[in-house]
């Protein structure tokens, strides 16, 4: 059976890493899309699709799985 | 009853993590930017994706501009949402009005940007209200419990 809780706060753990380490991330990722789980990145990519096919060809299970446009510094994305 | 939101100060944003349950799939837990500009209300199809939720298989809605490039919705019909109340616990709300944002990686010079939207109408359709108190550092959604 599955936890909703449990989900919720592992996506909040990625949420948070992504949040916390924004700065960081910026540095070494900057326009890219990072993979986040279990708080850390396990995978990026400029193309969304390429980083699609690395966690697809990883095997990852993407239920918790944070992804996030990493936009370089001194631009930030409207929606 | 209080469904706290996350209020980030470095992206200045605000966000909350919801599981999302489409009809006859497993939840997953999706991560919301709330946005009171925005009309929609909608999964990004990564997220739905791992459900196996395509917009190939919806139906079409309309079409939003989001930072000058064109995102199509599609109609993802009544999914049950769960959220995290102050105590902890799951508190959920069913929404009939969801859409999935089709993600158009194939679009030159388009930057998908793989967000989830909690938009105006959720808050709208809901009767929830949004407090955010930027002194004490705190922001939730508020309902009377009976959503």
């Amino acid at each position: 059976m599955i936890n909703e809780l449990q989900l919720i706060t592992s996506m909040e753990k990625n949420d948070t890493f992504a949040r916390k380490r924004y700065t960081e991330l910026q540095k070494r990722y900057a326009n890219e899309y990072v993979a986040i789980d279990n708080g850390r990145v396990i995978a990026h990519n400029k193309s969304m699709k390429a980083l699609s096919d690395i966690l697809s060809s990883k095997g990852v299970e993407l239920t918790t799985v944070l992804v996030q446009f990493i936009p370089k510094r001194g631009v930030e994305i409207l929606f | 009853m209080q469904l706290p939101l996350v209020l980030d100060k470095e992206k200045i944003r605000l966000t909350v993590v919801a599981s999302v349950n489409f009809s006859g799939r497993v939840p997953i837990p999706v991560s919301f930017i709330v946005d009171t500009g925005s009309p929609s209300t909608f999964v990004d199809e990564f997220n739905s994706a791992k459900v196996r939720v395509f917009t190939k298989n919806l139906t079409f809605d309309h079409d939003s501009l989001m930072g000058g490039t064109k995102v199509a919705m599609y109609k993802a019909g009544e999914v049950v949402m769960k959220f995290k109340n102050e105590a902890g616990d799951l508190f959920e709300i069913k929404y009939n009005d969801m859409k999935v944002a089709n993600t158009g990686w194939t679009r030159r010079e388009a930057i998908y940007s793989s967000v989830s939207i909690l938009g105006l109408d959720f808050f709208l359709k809901n009767k929830l209200s949004l407090h955010i108190d930027t002194v004490k550092d705190i922001a939730y959604i508020e309902t009377d419990g009976s959503a």
